[in-house]
């Protein structure tokens, strides 16, 4: 009886609900838009520092998840400054967490 | 006791039929989507057909998130959009109808192109509040059987001084307070996601979602053009 009145309530509330999100993204936008607006040295440091931030607050949480291609537009950009070794540790991350990425991880990382 | 359990039922009812009760569902006007379950989106530069020169920017920066939350797997845009310029094909989907569909599959691992078209940006997107209209055609094109699986074209309204709609506004808005990043590219950021949220927000839902192959049944609200 309980039982069903809860679900009732539950489905009620969830039905036309907008999802949570399912990954965090920080700043990822605005300094991704700023880099392309106003490249330079100065947005693309910035630009690795978000996703620096948002790789580490991810490894670090447990209900935060990291969204596709963080990883590998990370180490896209350690390969360009040339930190291969490094930007090599993240492509295979990239392809651990989504195996579908393979075979553009092994093109970036050429 | 009894009629306590009857309420319940109603309740349940109503609200699930609440959200299904148009002809137009997402099986049967994207049955394609479903056929072919395409996991990885590859986003080309976007067709502009108007003279606002920052909207292919806008949109580039915003649309990974939104395609991502949707549960697919979005080619990374940044090393692509390089590879592009690279190659001198920065322009392609301006410059031709047909697309290299299976280079792309076999290049990037591509299951689909998002192809974007701004058809209209308002010229008045650039005051700081009010109304900013946009109209753009959204097309997913399958690398396996070069068939459009999902199209939507949509005049997006968004209101620049409301804190509400999808989020993405009032979380970006309250950041404005508290950075340095010039106020104003801050809210065109905030209104390109918007109009990604709007146009997008039909798409069957991708691999990664909850909801993968179990949103057929959800209305699609067509626009009357």
């Amino acid at each position: 009886m309980k039982t069903i009145y809860l679900i009732a309530v539950m489905v009620a509330m969830s039905a036309c609900m907008p999802a949570k999100n399912m990954y965090y993204w920080g700043d990822y936008e605005k300094s991704y838009y700023n880099k392309v607006k106003n490249p330079g040295d100065a947005a693309n440091e910035e630009h690795m520092e978000v996703l620096a931030k948002i790789i580490e607050k991810t490894e670090k949480s447990t209900t935060k998840r990291i969204g596709p291609g963080i990883f590998a537009e990370y180490g896209y950009n350690l390969l360009l400054t040339g930190k291969s070794e490094e930007a090599a540790a993240y492509f295979a991350k990239e392809q651990k967490a989504f195996p579908e990425s393979d075979v553009i991880v092994k093109f970036i990382a050429k | 006791m009894r009629k306590l359990q009857k309420i319940a039922m109603v309740v349940m009812l109503v609200s699930l039929v609440s959200c299904v009760t148009t002809k137009h569902t997402k099986l049967t006007e994207y049955p394609e989507i479903y056929n072919e379950k395409p996991k990885t989106i590859l986003f080309i530069p976007p067709v502009n057909h108007t003279t606002a020169a920052n909207a292919k920017d806008l949109l580039r920066a915003t649309i990974a998130p939104v395609l991502a939350e949707k549960g697919y797997y979005v080619l990374p845009i940044e090393p692509i959009f390089d590879f592009f310029k690279l190659n001198g094909a920065y322009s392609i989907a301006e410059t031709t109808d047909k697309l290299p569909l299976k280079q792309f599959s076999e290049m990037f691992g591509a299951d689909a192109v998002l192809k974007i078209t701004i058809e209209d940006w308002d010229k008045n997107y650039y005051v700081v509040s009010g109304n900013v209209e946009v109209e753009l055609l959204y097309e997913l094109i399958s690398t396996k059987s070069e068939n459009t699986i999902w199209k939507r074209k949509k005049k997006v309204i968004v209101d620049t001084s409301s804190t509400s709609g999808g989020g993405g506004l009032a979380g970006l808005a309250a950041n404005l307070v508290n950075t340095a990043v010039a106020t104003a590219s801050t809210k065109y950021v905030a209104v390109a996601k918007e109009v990604h949220i709007q146009a997008l927000a039909d798409l069957p839902k991708g691999y990664h979602s909850p909801l993968f192959m179990k949103d057929q049944a959800e209305p699609v609200w067509l626009d009357t053009p």
